[in-house]
């Protein structure tokens, strides 16, 4: 379904044919075209006509997203602090779109916000400058969908599943394996361009990857377009936003010892890590931890991420050396450059995770990662019944029931 | 049949909003929304909450009523007096809700217990005029909402606006619910600079005289007078205050623009010039436009709210019709609700008011949501200074600023 719904929006981006032109121009994916093609749960919840925004000046975004994971990975809990800057003398009025279950202001906030079927509403008067914070727990199972990045976690005892208040000793293996789930499909668009023009475009995105810059075409030497001959070319292509994740799995002190990591740096009581995903690096990481348990316990973790930048390599000419210098396949580079950006354009979509009212204001979101203490709750054992009254009245029942049964089939054993 | 309820129709005066060529069909069912205020002890404030309700179901019908799935529906007003009395404002929604009322339009007073009654019903009340704080509480009163400015709007805007100034501020309240709502407003605000506090006195409303207590705010050695209570109290505040030779800046809340107030002073119109009082703001940022329109409407079917004073120039001034608006959304929300909810009432009613938004009479927009059932926001108290019988926004408050100045003489 989203995967649907992006590929139409994508249809708008697609640079129009032009069949009685010899030269068409390729444009360069920015952030406003990563922004144009993101599903937004406004128009889910309010259809296409979107909702009002007034702004008085520009909006300054920071948010914190706080994932509460499963003992074995899934998402449990969603809660994202907001703190958006109104600057500016004039009225303001926007919705972010959430879906929120709730919402409450923040100690810091100038205003109280609203809820409406999901959307948070803000609305007030800024007098030069408006905080607007808010604390606001989302639906866990459609977030589990929107993050970029899922955890699937593995920790047993001698084979068997560590579980909440059951200290476990023997053998421990444990494996977090992280997967950049962030790919939506994108046109990419390319065509026969001019290698020296492909090979400048190619080698100024590199420059400004390695100096860890976001890249921007129509800034520092990247053009906005490319021109091509003939229609350009359509390529169909899963694009993801690369992502930095950082964190460390603690065990309880004393209780694991021995410890051995692969994919992580292990320490006296835990295992460090930290990855990158997507951008031209794997888009799955693997931690194995093994080691000895004693008495252990559920162990803590305590991740952090962030959207990070394609690593430059990827655009690297084979030789190495700059691209001028080499051997250059023009359509197939300008296909890499473009998708390199697109990677780059959807950034902002994890920058703002629940969006900027003000598209082009800056924005900044710190995602944690932890252990959950209802996905805790959730992951125990069902708990052994004591037997009492209510067990007795069951064990009754069922055996009424396993009576009848033996009854019904002598009854047909008799009519056969 | 009720004692209660004979009593409402008795006094209940029936005022269908006529719709005309363009109305309702003739089989449209009505809906009745009551106008509990008070008409008899303060007629002002009665009659404009009246005004501003029939002229919005005068155009909801007039448009040809709400037209839902189920059938069109037609909307008719019943206005029922609160005397300024808590208990009759409560056997006033006794009558209303078992009398079917679909909603209640109400000025505030006694709702602390009549709103758990048309709970009870699943009847929406809609405050149109008093702020009090906790009158609206969407988890505990669900079926109340409100279109007013807020007493704790107010009063956070006068700490935002006189604080900084360097101000101490007395505070003289009097002892109806009014003054004693804002009183608590009051302390919630500036609990965050309790320097700025010089004094908080309590008056009775009924003195004749309040000298005493405007003595004892002088003594304090307040910079600022901020009284909070009825148009009466104001006046005779403002009589005592200036009598005596003490010219301390007055603010007040929104009864200070009530013609009430510059009525009594009329004989001495210097002594209102200076006097700042909050209220909702008129015009919206998108301009005059939208209230001026609203006021024309409101002036063609009432004729201009005349205050009874003169300009310096000789003029007659007139009132402004800014409160009257609130009734006017208030209904205009209700009819949206109402269509949404596709003409059922009760609770299908009070979860589409959490739902709908309309273009209020300034170009605000008008509506309410699931975690607060307040319909003007904080942000909208302005400060307004009386200058020759009119008053005028004050430029040194960066909201007011912005705001034009509504013409209050003839044309």
């Amino acid at each position: 379904m989203r995967r649907a719904a992006l590929l139409a929006g994508l249809c708008a981006f697609l640079p129009a044919p032009a069949a009685a032109q010899q030269v068409s121009e390729v444009h360069l994916p920015t952030e406003a075209d990563a922004i144009a093609v993101a599903v937004g749960a406004e128009s889910i919840f309010f259809g296409p006509q979107g909702v009002e925004t007034v702004l008085p000046g520009p909006v300054t975004d920071e948010e914190e997203v706080r994932v509460g994971l499963g003992l074995r990975g899934r998402v449990r809990t969603v809660v994202v602090d907001q703190r958006l800057v109104v600057r500016g003398l004039g009225d303001f009025q926007f919705k972010v779109a959430g879906p929120a279950q709730d919402v409450e202001a923040l100690p810091a906030s100038e205003s109280e916000p609203g809820l409406r079927r999901g959307s948070v509403l803000w609305q007030g008067f800024s007098g030069g400058e408006k905080v607007l914070a808010a604390r606001m727990p989302l639906f866990a199972e459609q977030e589990a969908e929107r993050l970029p990045v899922a955890f699937d976690i593995a920790i047993t005892v001698d084979g068997r599943p560590l579980a909440p208040g059951e200290p476990a000793s023997g053998g421990l293996e444990a494996r977090l394996h992280l997967h950049n789930v962030s790919a939506v499909p994108v046109s990419v668009a390319t065509g026969d361009a001019d290698p020296g023009d492909v090979a400048a475009l190619a080698d100024a995105l590199r420059a400004e990857l390695d100096a860890a810059r976001r890249p921007v075409p129509g800034e520092r030497g990247l053009p906005e377009t490319v021109p091509v001959s003939g229609d350009p070319e359509h390529r169909v292509v899963d694009v993801e936003a690369p992502f930095r994740v950082a964190g460390r799995l603690s065990f309880p002190a004393g209780s694991v010892t021995g410890l051995r990591a692969e994919g992580g740096e292990a320490g006296a009581d835990g295992v460090s890590f930290e990855v990158t995903l997507g951008g031209g690096r794997p888009l799955e990481a693997e931690v194995a931890i093994l080691g000895t348990a004693e008495g252990l316990t559920v162990p803590i973790l305590e991740a952090s991420g962030e959207p990070a930048l394609p690593d430059p390599s990827v655009l690297t000419p084979p030789g190495g050396g700059d691209w001028r210098d080499a051997e250059v396949e023009a359509a197939e580079l300008l296909a890499l450059a473009s998708e390199t950006l697109w990677r780059v354009a959807r950034l902002r979509q994890f920058d703002a995770y629940l969006g900027n009212p003000d598209p082009a204001g800056p924005a900044t979101t710190a995602y944690r990662f932890a252990f959950a203490e209802e996905g805790r709750a959730a992951a125990a054992p069902a708990p052994v019944a004591p037997v009492g009254p209510a067990s007795v009245g069951g064990l009754l029942l069922l055996a009424a029931l396993v009576l009848a049964l033996l009854l019904g089939g002598v009854v047909a054993w008799s009519r056969a | 049949m009720p004692r209660s309820l004979t009593a409402f129709v008795t006094c209940a005066l029936a005022l269908a909003a006529c719709g005309g060529p363009g109305g309702p069909p003739e089989d449209a069912a009505t809906l009745t929304i009551v106008v509990n205020a008070p008409f008899s002890r303060n007629a002002f404030v009665g009659e404009m909450i009246l005004r501003g309700a029939r002229l919005a179901a005068g155009e909801v019908n007039e448009a040809g009523g709400i037209v839902t799935p189920t059938g069109t529906f037609r909307l008719r007003l019943e206005r029922v007096d609160n005397e300024l009395s808590p208990a009759a404002a409560l056997e006033n929604v006794r009558a209303a809700v078992e009398g079917g009322a679909a909603a209640i339009l109400d000025e505030g007073t006694g709702v602390e217990a009549s709103w758990q009654v048309a709970a009870e019903a699943d009847v929406p009340i809609g405050i149109v005029y008093q702020g009090g704080i906790g009158l609206v509480d969407h988890e505990t009163r669900p079926n109340v909402f409100r279109i007013a400015p807020t007493d704790r709007g107010v009063a956070f805007r006068y700490a935002e606006y006189l604080v900084p100034q360097g101000h101490r501020v007395a505070l003289l309240h009097d002892d109806t619910g009014y003054g004693q709502q804002g009183a608590e407003a009051f302390r919630g605000a500036f609990s965050f600079t309790p320097e700025a506090v010089a004094a908080e006195i309590a008056a009775p409303a009924a003195a004749d005289d309040v000298a005493p207590q405007v003595l004892e705010a002088r003594r304090s050695e307040a910079t600022a007078l901020l009284v909070w209570g009825q148009a009466s109290t104001i006046a005779k505040v403002v009589r005592a205050a200036r009598s005596s030779g003490w010219d301390v800046p007055i603010y007040t809340p929104p009864s200070g623009e009530d013609p009430l107030v510059r009525q009594e002073l009329a004989d001495r119109p210097e002594w209102v010039d200076g006097m700042t009082f909050a209220a909702g703001r008129m015009t919206a940022e998108r301009g005059p436009d939208p209230f001026l329109e609203f006021k024309a409407k409101y002036e063609e079917a009432y004729g201009p709210d005349m205050v009874g004073v003169q300009t310096p120039d000789g003029e007659p001034v007139i009132q402004p019709p800014d409160y009257p608006m609130y009734p006017y959304d208030m209904v205009h929300v209700l009819a949206a609700a109402i269509g949404a909810a596709g003409g059922r009432t009760g609770p299908p009613l009070l979860d589409a008011l959490e739902q709908v938004d309309v273009q209020g009479a300034n170009g605000d927009e008008r509506g309410f949501n699931e975690k607060n059932h307040e319909g003007v926001v904080d942000d909208d108290v302005y400060f307004a200074v009386f200058e020759g019988m009119t008053y005028r926004p004050v430029t040194d408050d960066p909201l007011s600023s912005t705001l034009p100045t509504i013409r209050q003489t003839p044309a």
